[in-house]
């Protein structure tokens, strides 16, 4: 007689890994042959959401943690999700059923130099859930996946300091984690003491030897120096990166062997520009860029326009300059604003002129397709979508030049807000054209 | 070697004596038999010789082998493709879910009988049959479901329901 208990246990993990977390609950309940085997599965992905002002239940999961620290083995995936820290306050935990005593046990255990700094930002209402947030991170070895929203580490740089202490070995060390979001937000509401000090507390996420997907912000800093001699970035294949300028990336890229995809958000320098034009000049990023042209298969290039500076002022972005990204080899995967077209005294050049003739799949990002500049200002650019009549003859002029320049084009994506719009009225107009490569509208 | 043209039936024989005549390619689904397949020579392919399937017996082997014939053309799976994502659906075609309709001791069989034979789009059907039984149940109605015994204490649930607590639905 075959029953459910008498499949092998890769049978029942299979199972198991058709049901939801509600239900993985339930099985931890059944019989203790089922909790010893769908504990791992509850415990393999931990999503806290922090959804202000409501705390996640950081502190019953660590109680779990710290009491059965082989949980800790199972954990692959930690998505500590929350943003929007800014300009508010952050609210006191209620800290009445928290058993301080054995979390500041576990923090004394790690025996770092900053335990006193961390018990009592531990004790304090308003730091103590980014005290615990610290304790979980430090505890994760197995974690393949990491992913940390603003909420967690705004304005507290204590998770930065977990980070340099497991990079050199002070805490124990990610053995595989792969891939790291740091999704620091820069915040107007604090004062450039605490946004000064994001440059050492993001660089040092650099220093994680197992990583290969990297996504993080960085200030740009007075002078650039790594905080720990120049990591080894001989493993990153991905870099999505925020914030920082030109002269500043050079100095990452100047390390990297093997970055096949960027993701670069090109920002004013927030804060202290604000008020002012932004200029942003695609031959200095070409030039920042050019150490990838061997390596990089993606880039994502873009950046923010009329960027509101919470005093209702708007701030203006000039544009000049080129990109030249004909020498990159192996770029088959390429989203950059266009340049194409200017009733101005900047001449930028066709796409086809700067793209290499290796890209794929072309995305087209709506917000920087304008061609509404104004009088008197060079290249000036707004944040006006596409209209459709724009894009026939445009994607006409990508298809005239694919035959010699782009001959490897099979997709063109645009990026719209209003793409579903401009989809339906423009849809039939784009079939009936003999493109030679896929529209897709996103 | 000479290039041959590959038998078109084979004969696979129960661990209870009986043998089919199917198709090679119907049998094929099985990465078991096709695995053997390739050490045998065609010439040694017969009826006398039918294949022994030590681990099922005629009613679980006749169900398989139905199911294989449903889905001689599938296309053959991908390694790997199978993303977290798709693993955590439970959909099952149509046909699949009927044929998967049997007496709880036939639907382990069936999954114990396609992990032996390697059939793996079949065992993953029978897993999400399982986990479809077990998806929006109670303890107690799982219990009841599969015929389990209650093994904790009540202390020890009230310890595993605190041990838990974050990871309930907010």
């Amino acid at each position: 007689m075959a029953s459910f208990l008498d499949l092998p246990n890769e049978i029942i993990d299979q199972v198991l890994s058709h049901i939801p977390r509600c239900d993985l609950l339930s099985i931890c309940l059944v019989n203790k042959a089922l909790k010893h085997s769908a504990e791992p599965f509850l415990y393999s992905t931990i999503t806290l959401k922090y959804d202000y002002p409501e705390f996640p239940p950081i502190a019953p999961l660590l109680c779990t943690l710290l009491r059965r620290p082989a949980l800790f083995d199972h954990i692959n995936i930690v998505l500590l999700k929350g943003s929007g820290a800014r300009t508010r306050t952050v609210p006191s935990m209620n800290t009445s059923t928290i058993p301080f005593d054995e979390f500041i046990a576990a923090v004394k255990k790690t025996k770092v130099q900053f335990t006193d700094i961390w018990i009592d930002k531990l004790q304090a209402a308003d730091t103590c859930f980014h005290a615990l947030a610290a304790l979980l991170i430090a505890h994760l070895s197995k974690t393949t996946h990491l992913r940390i929203e603003d909420a967690y580490i705004n304005g507290q740089p204590l998770i930065s300091k977990i980070f340099q202490a497991k990079a050199f070995g002070q805490l124990p060390i990610f053995e595989r984690l792969r891939e790291l979001r740091h999704d620091k937000r820069r915040d107007v509401s604090y004062p450039d003491s605490i946004n000064n000090h994001i440059f050492e507390e993001t660089t040092s996420l650099f220093y994680v030897p197992t990583v290969v997907d990297l996504e993080v912000s960085v200030t740009n800093p007075e002078t650039f120096r790594w905080p720990a001699g120049e990591p080894n970035l001989d493993r990153l294949t991905s870099l999505k990166i925020g914030w920082l300028c030109e002269p500043f990336l050079a100095k990452i890229f100047a390390l990297t062997r093997n970055l096949r995809s960027l993701e670069w958000r090109w920002d004013d320098d927030g804060p202290e520009n604000l008020g002012e034009t932004a200029v942003i000049d695609f031959g200095k990023v070409s030039d920042a860029i050019q150490p990838l042209k061997n390596t990089l298969e993606k880039l994502n290039f873009w950046f923010w326009l009329g960027l509101d500076d919470e005093r209702g002022n708007i701030v203006e972005t000039n544009v000049r300059g080129n990109f030249r990204l004909r020498d990159f080899t192996r770029l088959a995967d390429l989203n950059i604003p266009l340049t194409s077209r200017s009733a101005t005294d900047w001449r930028p050049l066709a796409l086809e002129d700067y793209a290499p003739d290796s890209v794929e799949v072309l995305t087209l990002p709506g917000t920087a397709l304008s061609n509404d500049f104004q009088p008197g200002l060079p290249g000036y650019w707004d944040n006006d979508e596409f209209e459709s009549h724009e894009i026939v003859p445009l994607l006409q002029s990508l298809a005239d030049a694919r035959p010699e320049k782009l001959p490897r084009l099979r997709v063109v994506k645009i990026l719209d807000n209003c793409a579903r719009v401009v989809h339906r009225s423009i849809s039939r107009s784009v079939a009936e054209l003999d493109l030679g490569f896929d529209v897709q509208f996103d | 070697m000479a290039e041959s043209k590959p038998a078109q039936k084979i004969w696979i024989r129960s661990n209870d004596d009986k043998t089919f005549e199917i198709d090679r390619d119907v049998g094929e689904r099985s990465v078991l038999i096709k695995n053997l397949l390739e050490d045998v020579g065609d010439a040694d392919l017969s009826e006398e010789n039918a294949i022994p399937i030590q681990n099922v017996n005629e009613t679980v082997l006749r169900k398989v082998i139905e199911w294989c014939e449903h889905h001689r053309n599938d296309p053959p799976a991908s390694q790997d493709e199978e993303s977290d994502a798709r693993k955590k659906t439970t959909e099952i075609e149509e046909w699949d879910q009927k044929f998967m309709q049997v007496d709880q001791e036939m639907l382990f069989e069936i999954i114990l009988a396609a992990n032996y034979l390697d059939i793996k789009a079949l065992l993953d059907v029978g897993c999400k049959t399982v986990a479809n039984m077990i998806k929006g149940k109670s303890p107690e109605e799982i219990r009841k479901t599969f015929n389990i015994t209650n093994d904790f204490s009540p202390e020890e649930e009230e310890q595993i329901r605190r041990e838990n607590e974050w990871a309930e639905d907010r």
